[in-house]
């Protein structure tokens, strides 16, 4: 399989959006004397199929925008939409890989039965649980681990693990932060052709939250730029870098590091 | 291979290393009561109170009175800490509820139960509702508090995850709720059986109900030819707060394998 065809994506993003975001503003203990603003006013919308890339700096409000996309957390004032309708609570077809593994993991629960919560949840039969089971452990390349604990696991092992579950429940759209930001380097390479492959072939939207801007090129059609806390965004730049990408290859490329110094600019000027 | 092996070996050196110093103090015990420097009237040698605990082991009264003190211990802490779960549940998962009650709970807490052991005596004599009701009331306190802990400690990281699986109601509960507040319940239903033995005891030793506690009392009234047995009575209850200790101390290793501080040191059992 191909990536996408370009004019077919320029379709889909003609299209109506599956998330919108408006003038979202959130503060942290709003109307106390210790009140927060982490976000001061950021607005972009999402394609179907399209990978978003969100940056800024430690501190920037990232981990807070995505719990605000996800539904986890209100919005002090604005808007997001996700398909269309408001966020009330976090929408069915939606997912979420959290930055921390460990702690998302649930320690008590085998591989196969962490991956196997939203399975149960949604009241899928045993069997078939099982098939979807296999099925999502081999799409992010883990072999044989569904009876060893996730502790028991590399971190990289443990991400796919996570990764895993959270394909379980079908999203329709992924939000991830910083999914790769405690593994080591060439696991992280590892990890990231991981999503972008697993991304192909089950079609499905991603936003994803990094401090890295060599990953948000890489792996992003386009990159929202946030500036430091409370963030705005500072610039939304398209990424029209050829897929399937590969680490050396696009790396390397002239048009990769054209990009890449301009994001480097874009954050070095907003500090 | 000889990982395990080295395991293997510091195991029975350290049980070697145990039972050397409790061989020791035994030792230490005799010499000292031969040599007069315990007084005989008030200490009796160590082998006349293991000779005693040899005849008290053979005995019916011996079993007979460790029954009612094990049957008096596990009730109250079943009943203890059955409330405690449960209540300890409800106040943690509903903040106002928490928030209205946990000062009575916490003065109740600091209350001494020695304190309302002669009103319980009153009410019910020296029965076994009366030992059940000293110990459930004496554990029920600090396990409740321990239960809110650990049902409000659940991680935010945690919690976000169950909303986002979609984890509601009993599900959630079972599924997350009672993990991640598994390890403070079990500290607590340690120590709590730990106290509850204590309890145990001072209800049979005060209160009169029978029990090892009241054969202890008996064994001094009965003047000093009998001392060997209060010795002996006493080392069988050292014996069963250690058993109790250890029993939970396992049971815990075992139910919590998974957490932090278990990991690697028992078997995953899958
Ligand atoms: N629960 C909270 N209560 C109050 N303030 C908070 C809370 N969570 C975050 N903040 C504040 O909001 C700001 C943004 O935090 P956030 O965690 O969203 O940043 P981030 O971009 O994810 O940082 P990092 O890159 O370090 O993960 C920070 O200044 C932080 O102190
Ligand atoms: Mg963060």
């Amino acid at each position: 399989m191909a990536g996408p065809d370009p004019s077919v994506a320029a379709a889909k993003r003609a299209g109506e959006p599956v998330l919108s975001v408006r003038t979202l503003a959130k503060a942290y203990d709003a109307g106390t004397s210790r009140e927060k603003l982490a976000i001061a006013e950021v607005s972009f919308d999402v394609a179907r199929g399209e990978f978003v890339c969100v940056v800024g700096p430690s501190g920037a409000g990232k981990t807070t925008l995505l719990r605000c996309l996800s539904g986890l957390l209100g919005p002090t004032s604005g808007e997001v939409r996700f398909e269309g309708t408001p966020l009330r609570a976090v929408p069915d077809r939606l997912s979420v890989v959290f930055q921390d593994y460990s702690r998302s993991l649930f320690p008590w629960l085998t591989v196969n039965r962490n991956v196997a919560v939203p399975l149960r949840v949604a009241g899928v039969g045993k069997q078939q649980r099982e098939a979807r089971i296999q099925e999502v452990l081999h799409a992010v390349r883990l072999g044989d681990v569904g009876r060893s604990y996730p502790w028991q696991l590399s971190g990289g092992m443990q991400q796919r693990v996570a990764i895993a579950r959270a394909l379980a429940q079908q999203p329709d759209m992924l939000l991830m932060d910083e999914p790769f930001a405690s593994v080591d380097a060439q696991t992280r390479f590892d990890l990231e052709d991981l999503i972008l492959e697993v991304r192909r072939e089950l079609d499905i939207t991603v936003v994803l939250v990094t401090h890295d801007i060599d990953e948000a090129v890489y792996l992003a059609d386009r990159i929202v730029v946030l500036t430091g806390a409370p963030s705005r965004v500072q610039e939304i730049v398209d990424v029209p870098l050829e897929r399937p990408r590969t680490q050396l290859g696009t790396r390397s490329s002239e048009a990769f590091g054209r990009l890449r110094r301009h994001l480097m600019e874009l954050v070095t000027t907003s500090s | 291979m000889s990982a395990d092996s080295g395991r293997v070996g510091a195991r029975w050196s350290s049980i070697a290393a145990r039972t050397a110093v409790v061989v020791a103090v035994l030792a230490g015990w005799e010499y000292l009561s031969a040599s007069g420097s315990l007084d005989a009237s008030s200490f009796p040698s160590m082998t006349d109170t293991m000779a005693e605990l040899a005849r008290q082991l053979v005995s019916a009264d011996l079993w007979t009175a460790l029954w009612h003190t094990v049957r008096g211990w596990a009730t109250g802490l079943a009943i203890g800490a059955s409330l405690a779960v449960l209540v300890g549940t409800l106040l943690g998962l509903n903040r106002f509820a928490y928030l209205s009650v946990i000062p009575v709970v916490e003065f109740l807490k600091t209350v001494p139960v020695i304190a309302i052991l002669p009103l319980a005596i009153v009410v019910w004599g020296a029965t076994l509702q009366m030992k059940v009701f000293l110990v459930a009331f004496g554990v029920f306190w600090p396990l409740t508090i321990q239960v809110i802990y650990g049902v409000r400690a659940v991680d935010p990281v945690v919690r976000d995850t169950a909303v986002v699986l979609r984890l509601r109601g009993v599900r959630r509960f079972v599924g997350v709720t009672l993990p991640s507040a598994a390890p403070f319940i079990a500290t607590g239903l340690r120590v709590a059986a730990a106290v509850g033995l204590i309890l145990t005891i001072i209800a049979e030793l005060i209160g009169g109900a029978k029990g090892l506690g009241l054969s202890i009392l008996t064994t001094v009234n009965a003047g000093p030819q009998r001392l060997p047995a209060t010795y002996a009575l006493i080392l069988v209850t050292g014996v069963a707060g250690v058993v109790v200790t250890s029993a939970f101390a396992r049971l815990e290793r075992r139910v919590l394998h998974w957490h932090e501080s278990q990991r690697n040191l028992a078997p995953t059992g899958v």
